[in-house]
C-alpha cells in the first residue's frame, strides 16, 4: 500500500452566497522515495488540496467527500489530537513565502528548537541543538549562524532554513508550496537542488505545489496538472512534458518561457489563451471548455471521462481517444 | 558596451539615443537611524554606462540585490545620482525643474512589479488611469474619458467601459498589471521601464503580459527598459540585454549573442540555474 493515498476527494469552502468547490473529486496516490508536482495557475485549488492533506483548512473550507489514507490510517477520521502528533512529526510543510513566516524577534535556532522539543518532549537541549547542527549541514548553512535573527539571513538563507525545519522531525512526506517563488533564478536552482538531493537521501515522498512548470519539471517524479479544481492530467513526467494530452496542459507547455524560446511541443497547434474565466465552475463539464480551440459539442453536453493513454498517464478530456 | 560618443545631432534625429547614462554612480550612506550600528556605505551602482536607443527593448537583468531596480529607480529620477550623468533625449536630467521636470515625466513612466500594491484599493480603474491625465492638465472630461478607453483597450481590458468602475480587488492579477500598463501609457510616454512587471503572476499569466508589452512597442513605437531577474523573458522580449552584477554591468549585447555566448561568468551562472525541461537524473 502507497505512503499516501487520496481517494475522491472533494474540498469546498463555505461563502455567503454559496458553497464553492475548490477541488474536485481528486484521486492519486504516492510512495515513499517519489514526489508527485501539481501544477496549476492561481486560485485552481492546488494549495487548498496540500492544506486539506494536513488538515490545515481555513475555517469556512471543509471537507465535503473522500479519503485521505497516510500509512494505513484514515487521516480525516483521526481525533484531533493525533492528528496533531502526525502533523510536522510524519508530514511536513513547507508553506508559500515561508521565510516571511520566521518570527523576527526570536532567534531562528531557537524557533527550530522549538518544534523539535515539541514533538520529542523527552530529547535534552543538547540532543536537539546537535540535531540542529546536522539539519545546517544538510542545508549548507554554516553553523555559526544557527542562532542568528532571521534578518540577519539573506532570503535564499531564510528559506534554506525553513527547509531544515521541515526537516526536523524526520518527516515522512514534505509538502512544498510555491517553496522557491520569491526567491532569483540561482537560488532557486539551489534550493531545489537541495530539496531534490535531500528527498532521495533521506527516502522522503514529496508533494511540490507550483504554477512554474520548469521547476516542477527539474523535481518531480510524477506531474498533476491541477485546473480548476480538477486534475485534467496526470502521469509521469516524461509522458506529459513530451506527450502532453489535455488543451489545458498544452496551453500551459506552450505559454512558458524557456532560456532556449518558448517550450517546444512535438505537433503542436495554437495554443489556447490562457486566463481565469469568471463564470462559476460546472460541476460536471469540461472546466476548459469555453477557451479550448478544440472543444466540439459533446464537451458542452456531457461531463469528460478519464482516457488512458499509458498505464501511468491518463487525461480527463472528452476529445482524446 | 561602447558608450556613444556625444553626437551633434539636433534632439529628435533618429541617430540619438533615448537614454545615455554614463558612469554614473548611487551609494546609500552609512545607517542614520537612531539604531546606527555598523552598517557601512553600500554602493548600489557603481560606475554603470549604458545607451538604450530609441525604439528598442532593452533588457536589465540581475539577481535580487544586484541594483537593477536602483538603476530603474535613478533613471526615473526618483533618486539622484552621486556621480556621472543620465542623459534623456540628449538632455541632462539632472538639473530638471518645474515645467521641464513636469515634462520629462510625463515622457518617461513606470510600471511597477507588483500589480497587488502599486494600484490604490480606494480608486476605481477609471480613477486610476486618468489621474495622471488629470496632473498633466487633461481638461475636458470627455477627453478624459476617451483616452483612459484607449489605454484600457490598448492593453487588453475591453470594453474599457466595463472596467471602468471596477476597483482593483475585483481584478485577478494580470488584469490589475493590466490596469496598471494602461495607466503608464496613457500619457503616451516615450521611454517606460518595467520593473519585473510578471513576477508577482503565473507564467500562463506572464507571457500574455510580454506578449502585450511586445505589442505596445510595436504599436505604440514606445521604448522600453525591462528589468528582471528572468533571462528566457528578457531573451523573448528584448533587443539588447545588460547583464547587471553587485552594480556593475558584467556583460552587455544582443540577447542572443549574450545568451548563446556569453562572456562573463555570471551570465553563464545565471543561465545555468534557468529552469529546464531535461529529464536525465543527476
Amino acid at each position: 500500500m502507497a505512503l499516501l493515498e487520496v481517494e475522491n476527494l472533494t474540498i469546498a469552502y463555505k461563502t455567503r452566497r454559496e458553497t464553492a468547490i475548490a477541488a474536485d473529486r481528486v484521486n492519486f496516490s504516492l510512495e515513499r522515495g517519489r514526489s508527485v508536482g501539481i501544477v496549476g495557475e492561481s486560485g485552481c485549488g492546488k494549495t487548498t488540496l496540500g492544506m486539506a492533506l494536513l488538515r490545515l483548512l481555513p475555517s469556512n473550507g471543509f471537507v465535503k467527500g473522500g479519503r485521505i489514507t497516510f500509512d494505513g490510517m484514515d487521516l480525516l477520521g483521526l481525533p484531533d489530537a493525533r492528528m496533531q502528533r502526525i502533523r510536522w512529526k510524519r508530514i511536513a510543510m513547507i508553506f508559500q513565502a515561508a521565510m516571511n513566516a520566521w518570527n523576527p524577534v526570536q532567534r531562528i535556532g531557537d524557533q527550530i528548537l522549538e518544534a523539535i522539543r515539541t514533538h520529542d518532549p523527552k530529547i535534552t537541549k543538547a540532543e536537539a541543538v546537535k540535531q540542529v547542527e546536522q539539519l545546517y549541514e544538510l542545508v549548507e548553512i554554516p553553523g555559526d549562524r544557527i542562532f542568528d535573527f532571521p534578518h540577519q539571513y539573506s532570503g535564499g538563507m531564510k528559506q534554506r532554513a525553513i527547509i531544515a525545519m521541515a526537516l526536523a522531525c524526520s518527516p515522512d512526506l514534505i509538502i512544498a508550496d510555491e517553496p522557491t517563488t520569491a526567491l532569483d533564478v540561482i537560488v532557486q536552482d539551489q534550493i531545489l537542488q537541495k530539496i531534490k538531493a535531500i528527498q532521495k537521501e533521506k527516502n522522503i515522498a514529496l508533494i511540490f505545489i507550483s504554477h512554474d512548470i520548469g521547476v516542477v519539471a527539474g523535481v518531480c517524479h510524477e506531474i498533476m496538472v491541477m485546473y480548476r479544481g480538477k486534475i485534467v492530467e496526470a502521469g509521469r513526467r516524461e509522458e506529459v512534458f513530451e506527450v502532453p494530452v489535455h488543451p489545458y496542459t498544452r496551453a500551459l507547455l506552450s505559454s512558458y518561457l524557456t532560456i532556449d524560446g518558448v517550450f517546444e511541443i512535438r505537433d503542436r497547434q495554437a495554443p489556447a489563451p490562457p486566463c481565469t474565466p469568471a463564470e462559476p465552475l460546472s460541476k460536471e463539464l469540461c472546466g476548459y471548455v469555453h477557451l479550448c480551440p478544440h472543444a466540439s459539442e459533446a464537451c458542452r453536453s456531457r461531463p469528460p471521462q478519464w482516457r488512458e493513454i499509458t498505464p501511468t498517464h491518463k487525461v480527463l478530456c472528452s476529445l482524446c481517444r | 558596451m561602447p558608450v556613444k560618443k556625444e553626437s551633434a545631432a539636433m534632439p529628435g534625429t533618429p541617430a540619438e539615443p533615448m537614454v545615455q547614462i554614463q558612469g554614473i554612480k548611487k551609494t546609500y550612506s552609512e545607517d542614520r537611524s537612531l539604531f546606527a550600528g555598523s552598517a557601512p556605505a553600500l554602493t548600489a551602482i557603481d560606475g554603470v554606462s549604458l545607451c538604450i536607443e530609441k525604439g528598442e527593448v532593452f533588457g536589465l537583468v540581475g539577481a535580487s540585490g544586484s541594483g537593477k531596480t536602483t538603476l530603474g529607480r535613478l533613471l526615473l529620477k526618483l533618486e539622484e545620482i552621486d556621480a556621472g550623468q543620465i542623459r534623456f533625449q540628449g538632455k541632462d536630467i539632472s538639473g530638471l525643474k518645474g515645467a521641464a521636470l513636469k515634462d520629462f515625466r510625463r515622457r518617461v513612466q513606470l510600471i511597477p512589479q507588483d500589480p497587488y500594491q502599486s494600484l490604490n484599493p480606494y480608486m476605481s480603474i477609471f480613477d486610476t488611469v486618468a489621474e495622471p491625465l488629470i496632473i498633466h492638465g487633461i481638461r475636458s472630461s470627455e477627453a478624459r474619458r476617451q483616452k483612459a478607453a484607449q489605454a484600457l483597450d490598448a492593453a487588453g481590458l475591453s470594453p474599457a467601459a466595463d472596467f471602468f468602475p471596477s476597483y482593483p480587488h475585483q481584478l485577478s492579477g494580470g488584469q490589475r498589471q493590466r490596469a496598471a500598463i494602461a495607466r503608464a501609457m496613457v500619457l503616451s510616454p516615450e521611454f517606460v521601464i518595467a520593473d519585473e512587471p510578471t513576477s508577482m503572476l503565473d507564467a500562463t499569466i506572464s507571457y500574455t503580459i510580454f506578449k502585450l508589452l511586445a505589442d505596445l512597442r510595436k504599436t505604440q513605437g514606445v521604448t522600453l527598459l525591462f528589468i528582471t531577474h528572468d533571462l528566457a523573458a528578457a531573451r523573448f522580449l528584448c533587443d539588447r540585454i545588460a547583464v547587471i552584477y553587485k552594480g556593475q554591468i558584467v556583460e552587455s549585447g544582443p540577447s542572443e549573442q549574450v545568451i548563446n555566448n556569453p562572456g562573463s561568468d555570471y551570465t553563464r551562472a545565471l543561465i545555468k540555474a534557468q529552469p529546464r525541461f531535461s529529464f536525465v537524473e543527476q
